[in-house]
């Protein structure tokens, strides 16, 4: 059975297709303000470790990035379309594969373009597109990695910084014991609970599902829209193939646990926990120094708060760069990575000396801690290696 | 199996409880939620330390000519009229209504902070020998100055603290402390005492730092509002003195910081306090000039000004006078104010002029004549004066292009200012 069969025998799958192009149409709108963000000067680019030239690329024109992203909306809405074209031509489901495709390798083209725009939120769509265009037993697969994100997500949380509250990017509306009683909650949540979906019980697995639809409305408040709205899409798969029977009379559970897996899901599976485990690879804390996070997801964790010293030398006028970090997200704004990349950036822009140093803490620390203190940055010729701990990141 | 596979995950699950509940006790109400209640929790810091010094040098300025603040400077000698020897800027944009920040001068030049951000360094032609500009504080540096041998101390308009080597303008390390620092900083043996101050809401603390790397040493309790004053330091005795903009003068320990009295007065201390002997010497907004003993906090006396004084009273030792400035009434905007002297000892008025000048926030510098001592400071709109401080008389008066707000830095025969709105200016004989 080639991949594009599961999808023209499963009405879920197609279903679960056009969910997935949803989420480039909400992509889309959330991504508003990336043309702004990509028409900065070269010297204000963050550039991903893999693809540290990146900067060359800037500034790019903002209407070029409007009409990308028009396309991009576009293809996406064509691609829900053709995902409920089987009646009418299986090419129809043919070409809403590509065009799925086609939006994520777009998607992905805008993605590289700037560290900045790294989240969970792209991580997990990213993981779960690819799974279901290129890998057997779509469904199942895609059920067995969104209880995986959950799971992970959950030891994540499994810190004071999450069950204090200090992890969260605003105020919640319950506070005081029951506050602290619904974060708990939600580790038991992630890492308990989130089993009954893998359940064949549908009383288990129905009031597990609601309860993670009720934990993602109620995260709306605090973490806005975006993030909600990909996880209904991507939970959709829970329903659809259980309505669809899809299973059969095996739980997901009961086929996991007998290691009834095909080969590429057991890959991929173990391809994602290995990716979790890398952060912890690195010495130091990650959620500060950044290393090895981008393989991972990285949840609210931690926040962290940092106090730059950025400081370029031209001839005998010194100028500090304090605020290269602003407006940068909740999980970057701190990461060494990225001031290294501004650090660079004024080497590119001329600069014959530039300092960076950088002391940062979780918001639960008393005490900051150095992470970098470099001097003379671009007479040293210093990398970021994305593979092995950076001896100028301090632990 | 299915049995197995749910007595499992519930004792995963209560192992998990148990864990969260050591994690975060207050999930059963053993331990209430953590609340910071020090500025400790709230700022913290650890420097960046990219040229940490390897052994202290003396400090060879402060603002006021000491950290008892007393505004007299006993090495230079007033030997006649000055003149104009160059001006560099300019260096101020009238930026905010504080205060300006004045020259701070040892042998190795002249260092000055402006309200656009930037700190420079000039040698004695008044040629730039290099600037340092401070990111992200848009009302930029008010604070004067503190040098040693090797660096530039000083804090922003955003709370950050910095220090710079003197002689090429690299940055040494630097902290953020807080939101705001117009405060000038106290250099004693390896520690810098500094005021810095929160906006939301308005608060302030005294921060000590090892003035080798920056690490931050210990922060007092919060002072109930903002500190603009500078720390003034009675090592004798092991402590600071610092008023607030709620009225409240404090004596803290110097090597703790800990409390030792409190005393309120009338009105914001804006000023720094000068210390003489057992006494130190404050004004505030209210308009009235205080003495209050450094042992217990009393007040030994107080006077009536003509209105605000927002600068410092400065103390010429040969007539144990102090000299200082304030408006006529307490109004933002006054139409004219007074320099005027007391004595130290009881606050009996000496003498008075009238001036001009609706805004003093000038603090005189006291330095010795052939015949008396002179008090240089801000004696009308455009205008510095040397008075001569038994009497009043003005003995020489230069016209300047803006107003004056700082204290007269004096070395070596020369005088050195800055104006609101304008540049540095040097004065010589």
């Amino acid at each position: 059975m080639t991949r594009l069969d599961e999808l023209h025998r499963s009405a879920a799958l197609r279903w679960y297709g056009a969910l997935l192009a949803f989420t480039h149409v909400i992509t889309y709108v959330f991504w508003s303000k990336i043309p702004a963000l990509l028409a900065q000067r070269p010297g204000n680019a963050v550039c991903w470790p893999f693809f540290e030239s990146c900067w060359k690329l800037h500034p790019i024109s903002q209407s070029l990035m409007h009409g990308v992203l028009h396309a991009y909306l576009a293809l996406a809405i064509v691609g829900v379309l053709l995902f409920f074209g089987e009646r009418l031509s299986r090419h129809c489901t043919t070409a809403a594969y590509v065009a799925l495709l086609v939006m994520n390798l777009v998607k992905l083209a805008i993605f590289v373009l700037d560290y900045r725009l790294m989240g969970n939120y792209h991580y997990m769509p990213f993981v779960v597109s690819f799974a279901f265009l290129f890998c057997r037993d779509k469904a199942a697969l895609c059920r067995y990695l969104i209880v995986g994100f959950y799971l992970s997500a959950g030891s994540l949380k499994l810190n004071a910084e999450w069950l204090s509250g200090a992890a969260l990017l605003r105020p919640a509306f319950l506070t005081g014991w029951l506050g602290d009683a619904s974060l708990a909650y939600v580790v038991l949540l992630e890492l308990v609970l989130v089993f009954g979906l893998l359940s064949r019980n549908p009383f288990v697995f129905y009031a597990t599902l609601v309860q993670f639809l009720i934990f993602h409305i109620y995260s709306w408040h605090i973490v806005g829209y975006f993030y909600p709205c990909i996880m209904f899409c991507l939970l959709a798969v829970f329903p659809l193939a259980r309505l669809e029977r899809s299973d059969g009379d095996d739980s997901l559970g009961a086929r996991l646990l007998a290691r009834k897996l095909p080969r590429s899901t057991i890959f991929v599976l173990a391809a994602y926990a290995a990716a979790q485990v890398a952060p912890v690879l690195f010495p130091g804390d990650n959620a500060l120094t950044g290393e090895g996070r981008m393989f991972a997801l990285n949840m609210l964790d931690a926040k962290s708060e940092c106090s730059l010293e950025l400081v370029a030398r031209d001839g005998n006028v010194h100028t500090e760069h304090a605020t290269l970090g602003a407006g940068l997200g909740t999980r970057i704004r701190c990461e060494p990575l990225v001031y290294f990349n501004a650090a660079r950036g004024l080497c590119n822009d001329g600069a014959s000396e530039v300092d960076l140093g950088l002391v940062a803490r979780r918001t639960t620390d008393t005490w900051f801690q150095r992470l970098v203190g470099v001097t003379d940055l671009c007479g040293k010729h210093l990398e970021y290696d994305v593979w092995r701990h950076n001896a100028w990141i301090e632990r | 199996m299915s049995r197995r596979v749910h007595i499992g995950l519930v004792v995963y699950g209560a192992v998990l409880a148990a864990a969260m509940v050591r994690i975060n006790p207050a999930l059963v109400g053993c331990a209430a939620r953590q609340t910071p209640t020090t500025p400790t929790a709230v700022f913290g810091g650890a420097p960046f330390r990219g040229r940490a010094a390897t052994a202290l040098s003396a400090p060879t300025f402060v603002y006021r000519g000491s950290n008892a603040r007393t505004g007299f400077d006993p090495v230079n000698r007033f030997t006649g009229p000055l003149k104009l020897a160059w001006q560099y800027g300019p260096v101020n944009a009238g930026i905010h209504a504080a205060a300006k920040s004045s020259p701070a001068v040892d042998s190795s030049g002249i260092y000055v902070g402006a309200d656009t951000g930037d700190f420079y360094a000039l040698d004695w032609k008044g040629t730039l020998r290099w600037s340092f500009h401070v990111d992200n504080a848009p009302q930029g540096i008010h604070a004067t100055a503190a040098l040693d041998g090797d660096n530039a101390y000083f804090g922003d308009y955003k709370g950050r603290f910095y220090a710079l080597r003197k002689d090429s303008g690299d940055l040494a390390w630097a902290i953020q402390l807080g939101e705001t620092i117009g405060s000038s900083a106290a250099i004693v043996g390896p520690a810098i005492y500094i005021c810095v101050e929160r906006n939301h809401p308005f608060d302030g603390f005294v921060a000590k730092l090892d003035r080798r790397t920056g690490e931050l040493q210990w922060m007092s309790s919060w002072l109930g509002d903002q500190s603009h004053a500078s720390p003034t330091i009675d090592e004798t005795r092991g402590a600071l003195y610092v008023g607030a903009n709620n009225g409240i003068l404090r004596a803290l320990a110097l090597d703790t910081g800990t409390e030792r009295w409190r005393t309120q007065l009338d009105g914001a201390i804006k000023s720094t306090a000068v210390l003489v002997r057992d006494v130190i010497y404050v004004t505030s907004d209210a308009g009235h000039l205080y003495a209050v003993e450094v042992a217990t906090g009393q007040i030994r006396w107080q006077v009536a000004l003509s209105g605000t004084a927002k600068g410092s009273p400065s103390y010429v030792p040969d007539e144990d006078l102090l000299v200082f400035g304030s408006n006529a009434g307490t109004g933002k905007h006054a139409a004219g104010g007074h320099v005027q002297a007391v004595r130290a000892a009881d606050g009996a008025p000496v003498w008075s002029i009238p001036t001009d000048l609706g805004d003093m926030r000038a603090s005189p510098t006291i330095e010795k004549s052939t015949d008396g001592s002179i008090a240089w400071t801000s004696c009308g709109e455009h205008a510095i004066c040397a008075l001569d401080t038994r009497t009043g008389a003005i003995r020489q008066q230069l016209p300047l292009p803006a107003a004056f707000t700082g204290t007269p830095t004096l070395f070596d025969g020369r005088m050195y200012i800055t104006l609101f709105d304008g540049g540095l200016f040097a004065f010589e004989p």
